[in-house]
């Protein structure tokens, strides 16, 4: 009986500890209680440069230090995000996100222009939009494909440019807002070449000028970067997607934090914080989307 | 006294009046002269002021121009223009980059300020259609000003002006965009005119607010003024001055108004009127007093003139005394001197008086006849100058020659020739001396054959040439070289430069030889350049060069007979290939080289397969067109370093280079043999044609060159033995043993001839009776160096070789001296002896036992031949039928080393032999072995079935013997019984042996 006993403790002690790992619930009191606020974040653009700054670094640094806080910052990849968040792989899968393995949950908050996909809200939650963006085609210089002429109507811009793509090679990266599957790639019968998992995405340019294929997808905050990195080396060829939002994503089990940073998120963007943050790392955005940063926050 | 008489009052007062006029004119001088010097000083400085300011504005408007010039370049411009060039719209990314233009522009904007202010009041980005894409100031596009890129935008940046309704003009620098050498668009920046312009014009005016300064554009239209516009006229001209000082070559103008201050004169003009006026007086009375002195030291000044005069008419009179040159004033009436100077005195050796009295035609015997003396005059009158030379003769006969240089002039009213002469006697003899050296050196440059000219090394153009020269070329003097030297060129070719002439020592580099074409043939020169000094100190080109195109044709003539011979010596007339002595020559050189680089050569033999027959059949004319093409497609398949030789007949041989292996060579030869199998058309009719090649390898085969062509050659035969069309290569490996065997075989038979050879005698005893039946002959060697050899050693060495016989022969005549020896001294005793097939074989072998038995005495029953099974198989008839005749005269014939081969039943049956000898390699393991066992059983039954004698050999121990006794043979051999041994040891050995009991008493109880 004793021997009985001891290994139903035993095996009750495991499967609190496989939970500790994956399933452990660490929302607002028990980071305060923790005293620390991990940010994963993915180098991406100017929301985070891989160098401990960028957009969402500085947010999310204030958003730390309204908790009271100390901030800390956890590089980590399109391939292991959700993982290092919620604690489970995930994928997309179709219009679905697929879970994989279980792994050791190690942030808080995902803040670096993450898109707020269909798949994606299956996972985590996001927060109130961040940022607009959308993706858009780009291609070298000499490439055969031409800009396209804007007629006013989104959806006729991206067929404009999705009948161009017949037998062209394009970047594209699964899993993240370049995923083709998100924009029916397949279709356009473009010869779609999926980059390694540990592509970055600002990686994808510089593909390109290494003739990897004649053009790439690309989220328009890096297309802009993009222009002013090699200018006169590519060309916006029109966009591929619908108008996109990027958000703070946040463990489903985490509801007070993700409340908190709306508040936070709104007081910002009442009192001019955000828009001088996003006028030093994005000053080109206001003439693309002025309507969203103009607006008042909700 | 006199000189209190000069000091009278009246002199007093004219020297105080003097004294006061001068004071007071000199008062009124300077404050006069002061007031002047105060006005322009004041001027000067006004206008320093605003040329300094008009530097200050020149240099604000060219710096703000090169400003905007240099913004026109941003990378920012050229990322816009190269974006929308790509087809990027506005929508999807090209406003991204005119946020960037819109960023620099308003980088610039806060950049430019002066005194705290910007010097822009906003700066746009214009379309080429006008339309502004982005300005620093938003409202900016309210205020579109037409500028247009059609008419008024010439590349580059200027400064415009535009009408201000209310507050006068605007100023802007429009700027054009080039992109891709295309203006594309404007820069436009409005100028901050009221806040920067004007304090810079008011900062610098030093205060002095009482002067205007004013910044006008072309067409009078003031931009900037620092008073308002209307006051510059409310003051006359007298009481200002205006200045206008222009901004380069812009057309704007800064002008400045300068008012006179009368405040800062001195005093009043008529004040300055009426001190002149009192002082008028005074200065007459002094003018009076000053005309009467003036007219004393007028008298005074003459006088002094005069004594000055004097002076320099002494002086001017030595300097033509003492002049080199002679000079005399002629009268030109009577051509008399009327003066002479010394020289010409001294010239004439006569005193200035006795030469006043003679006559310039005296002395000169060209203008000697009065013709000739009016001629010159008249030439002189017409005001010419007469430079001539003439000559004359001293009053002592000696001649002289005068070079003269006269003019006429008036002289004290008078005409006279002015004449300057020259003694030039010397001059002229010194240039009789050269004309004299120069006839005796052109007469020796025309006499001679070479060709000699001198060539301008700057220009080219031939400055002399001699006789020889100028038949060969015509007239070269004058003209450059490469018209006539070098025909067909243009212009100066790789012999005009010079820089051949001197050597590196400097002295005049190595003579040449030069080939020229002169009309239709082309002659040679020997030619040898310098460079020498000219006339004018310059260095020029001197060509020295001899015909030696008689000698050149003859060594050209020399070369092609050697050539033809060479050609004849080394090739083979037929097929224009190599010959033997070529080859073997160029075999020596690759063995060097291959020696030297480490690398291999492959020597090839190549024979044409039945060759023989096609020069049969098609003649010998078919056969020879077809080696040429073989030749040729040799040639065609093999590299340029390969050499391709015929051997002679049908036969080639192919040296080919850097062969490293067999392997390589393989892919060479195998390309010949196909390239040589494709059919040859002959006279119309196809052959076809294989060929077999033999090759050895260099330096696997390390040999000289006739040791591996014979190699080759013997490669080549055993490829014809293999079948023809194909290679074979020489193995040195095998090529050593068979070497070896062939010298082993030729100390054999010296041995045999040097009687180094010996019989060893092996006793054969019958074991049932305990007697001894005979010996078999057993030959040894008795080697001088390694002692007495086995015939294992040397036996098998000459199997089959016609040595065999010699040996076969010597053991015969041997063995039969002994048997005749033993005959002789009562020992009678058979001897064996083992004799090959091939020996049996040879015609005459038993008409020659037989004499060699009548030499000797003996009876033939005393001789027994043991053959081997193996060597009668091909032959069986003629054996048997040289046995049958050998075995009438008694000699007995065995069967050697039975069952070791065929153990034919034939052979015993067809042969008339009378013994089978067992081979001693069964009976020594019989009892150990039962194969061996019932071999010998068999042996001695077939023996006993065909009523033959049966010995066994090698019978080592008793037990054998008896065995061998209870099988039933009787006749044993070995070493049981005895050894070898000379024949001198028999008779010994004969006495002391003693049968074993063992076999007497096997034999007996077989017997019962």
């Amino acid at each position: 009986m004793a021997h009985h006993f001891f290994f139903r403790l035993l095996l009750l002690f495991l499967i609190f500890a496989m939970l500790g790992s994956t399933g452990w619930t660490h929302d607002l009191a028990d980071i305060k209680k923790a005293g620390v606020l991990r940010h994963l974040a993915i180098p991406y653009a100017n929301f985070y440069t891989g160098r401990e700054d960028g957009l969402d670094v500085e947010m999310i640094k204030g958003f730390a230090e309204a908790l009271g806080v100390r901030y800390k910052l956890i590089e980590t990849s399109w391939k292991d995000v959700f993982g290092d968040l919620t604690g489970h792989n995930a994928r997309r899968e179709g219009k679905n996100a697929k879970l994989l393995d279980k792994v050791p949950v190690r942030g808080d908050l995902v803040a670096n222009g993450m898109t707020i996909l269909g798949w994606r809200t299956q996972v985590v939650n996001f927060s109130e939009p961040t940022f607009p963006s959308g993706v858009w085609l780009i291609a070298r210089a000499d490439s055969p494909l031409t800009p396209i002429t804007p007629t006013g109507k989104l959806k006729e811009d991206i067929k404009q440019v999705k009948t161009q793509l017949h037998n062209h090679g394009v970047l594209a990266l699964a899993n993240t807002c370049l995923d083709p599957g998100l924009y029916n790639m397949n279709a356009t019968g473009a010869d779609i070449r999926l980059q390694p998992k540990e592509r970055k995405l600002n990686e994808m340019v510089p593909a390109i000028l290494n003739n990897d294929a004649d053009s790439t997808l690309l989220d328009v905050p890096d297309a802009l970067i993009a222009l002013e990195r090699w200018p006169g080396q590519i060309k916006v060829i029109g966009p591929i997607s619908d108008a996109q939002l990027m958000g703070v994503a946040f463990r489903k089990d985490t509801p007070k934090l993700r409340e908190a940073f709306n508040t936070y998120f709104k007081r910002i963007r009442t009192d001019g914080t955000y828009n001088r943050l996003v006028k030093k790392y994005y000053p080109a955005v206001f003439r693309y989307s002025a309507d969203f940063f103009t607006q008042p926050a909700q | 006294m006199h000189q209190s008489t000069f000091l009278t009052r009246s002199n007093a007062i004219r020297l105080g009046g003097l004294l006061l006029g001068g004071y007071i004119s000199l008062l009124i001088g300077l404050v006069y002269l002061g007031q002047i010097h105060l006005r322009q000083s004041l001027f000067e400085q006004a206008k320093l002021t605003i040329e300094k300011q008009a530097s200050a504005v020149n240099y604000f408007l060219s710096e703000q121009q090169d400003e905007i010039k240099e913004f026109t370049k941003n990378p920012a411009l050229n990322n816009f223009f190269a974006n929308r060039a790509m087809g990027m719209s506005m929508k999807y990314g090209l406003r991204a980059s005119l946020l960037t233009v819109q960023n620099e522009l308003k980088r610039l904007l806060n950049r430019k300020k002066l005194l705290g202010q910007p010097v822009y009041t906003a700066i746009s980005f214009v379309d080429r259609d006008g339309s502004i894409l982005v300005s620093t100031k938003e409202t900016e596009k309210q205020k579109v000003r037409s500028f247009h890129l059609d008419g008024d935008s010439a590349p580059g940046v200027s400064l415009r002006i535009f009408d201000n309704k209310k507050l006068g003009y605007d100023a802007y620098y429009v700027a054009t965009i080039d992109y891709h050498n295309q203006v594309t668009g404007l820069i436009i920046a409005e100028v901050n005119l009221a806040k920067v312009v004007l304090p810079l014009l008011q900062h610098s005016e030093n205060n002095r607010v009482d002067n205007t300064l004013m910044l006008i554009a072309p067409h009078d239209k003031i931009l900037v003024s620092t008073a308002p516009v209307s006051d510059p006229n409310s003051f006359s001209t007298r009481q200002q001055t205006t200045l206008s000082v222009p901004l380069d070559d812009s057309g704007y103008i800064l002008k400045g108004i300068i008012r006179n201050n009368q405040q800062m004169l001195l005093t009043s003009p008529w004040f300055l009127a009426a001190i002149a006026l009192l002082s008028l007086p005074v200065v007459g009375g002094l003018f009076l007093l000053l005309r009467l002195n003036n007219n004393h030291l007028l008298l005074q000044a003459k006088y002094l003139a005069s004594q000055q005069q004097e002076q320099e008419l002494r002086y001017f009179r030595r300097l033509l005394d003492l002049s080199t040159d002679l000079i005399a004033v002629i009268d030109p009436s009577t051509s008399r001197y009327l003066d002479v100077n010394q020289t010409m005195c001294t010239f004439f050796s006569l005193d200035r008086e006795q030469l006043l009295k003679k006559k310039f035609i005296d002395h000169s015997d060209t203008y000697r006849t009065i013709e000739q003396w009016r001629l010159f005059l008249k030439q002189i009158r017409k005001n010419e100058r007469i430079t001539d030379e003439y000559n004359g003769q001293h009053p002592d006969g000696s001649p002289f020659f005068i070079e003269i240089n006269a003019h006429y002039a008036q002289l004290d009213d008078r005409e006279a020739i002015v004449a300057i002469f020259r003694d030039i006697s010397e001059r002229k003899r010194s240039e009789q001396v050269i004309q004299q050296a120069n006839q005796r050196v052109n007469a020796v440059l025309a006499g001679i054959d070479a060709i000699v000219y001198v060539m301008d090394m700057e220009t080219h153009t031939i400055l002399y040439a001699n006789t020889a020269a100028t038949t060969l070329y015509g007239d070269l003097v004058g003209k450059t070289c490469w018209q006539h030297l070098h025909s067909g060129q243009t212009g100066p070719c790789s012999f005009c430069p010079n820089d051949k002439l001197l050597g590196d020592d400097g002295k005049p580099a190595e003579t040449y030889i030069w080939e020229f074409q002169h009309g239709e043939n082309n002659l040679w020169f020997h030619s040898a350049d310098c460079a020498i000094p000219w006339d004018d100190g310059r260095y020029v080109h001197l060509q020295v060069a001899t015909d030696i195109t008689a000698r050149i044709q003859n060594e050209q003539a020399l070369q092609d007979a050697h050539s033809q011979l060479e050609a004849l010596a080394y090739y083979d007339p037929l097929t224009r290939l190599a010959n033997r002595r070529l080859f073997i020559d160029r075999l020596q050189h690759a063995l060097h080289k291959a020696d030297r680089i480490n690398s291999g050569l492959a020597i090839c033999y190549l024979d044409l397969d039945e060759f023989k027959q096609i020069n049969d059949t098609y003649g010998h004319e078919a056969g020879d067109d077809l080696l040429v093409q073989v030749g040729e497609r040799l040639l065609n398949n093999l590299r340029g370093e390969d050499t391709v030789a015929r051997w002679g007949g049908d036969e080639f041989a192919l040296l080919i280079t850097n062969q490293k292996d067999e392997e390589q060579c393989v892919e060479t030869l195998s390309r010949l043999l196909d390239c040589l199998t494709t059919p040859y058309e002959i006279r119309s009719t196809l052959f076809q044609v294989t060929t077999s090649v033999g090759v050895t390898l260099y330096p696997k085969d390390n040999g000289d060159p006739e040791t591996l062509l014979r190699h080759a050659d013997q490669a080549m035969y055993l490829a014809k033995q293999k079948g023809r069309n194909c290679y074979h290569f020489f193995d040195p490996e095998q090529d050593r043993r068979i070497n070896m065997r062939l010298e082993q075989i030729n100390c054999i038979g010296k041995a045999i001839k040097q009687d180094e050879l010996r019989l060893f005698y092996q006793p054969k005893i019958d074991m049932a009776r305990g007697r001894v039946m005979g010996a078999e002959a057993l030959v040894r060697w008795q080697h001088p160096e390694e002692g007495l050899l086995p015939p294992v050693r040397f036996l098998p060495l000459i199997e089959g070789h016609r040595l065999q016989l010699s040996l076969d022969w010597w053991v015969l005549d041997k063995a039969m001296q002994q048997a005749s020896f033993w005959q002789t001294n009562g020992e009678e005793l058979s001897i064996s002896v083992n004799i090959a097939a091939q020996t049996i074989q040879q015609p005459g072998f038993a008409d020659r036992l037989i004499e060699l038995l009548a030499d000797y005495g003996i009876d033939g029953g005393l001789i027994e031949l043991e053959i081997l099974e193996s060597g009668i198989i091909d032959e069986l008839d003629t054996i048997s039928s040289v046995i049958r005749q050998c075995v009438e005269t008694g000699i007995s014939f065995a069967l050697d080393d039975y069952g070791t081969g065929f153990s034919s039943l034939t052979h015993i049956r067809r042969l008339p032999v009378q013994t089978l000898k067992i081979d001693q390699s069964f009976v020594r393991e019989m009892l150990d072995n039962r194969d061996d066992f019932h071999i010998v059983e068999g042996v001695i039954g077939l023996a006993r079935a065909f009523e033959l004698e049966v010995i066994a050999e090698g019978v080592e121990t008793t037990k054998l013997g008896t065995q061998l006794l209870k099988l039933g043979c009787n006749y044993a051999q070995g070493y049981c019984i005895a050894k070898p041994m000379p024949s001198s040891e028999i008779t010994d050995w004969r006495k002391q042996y003693k049968v074993p009991e063992e076999w007497l008493k096997a034999a007996a109880e077989k017997t019962v």
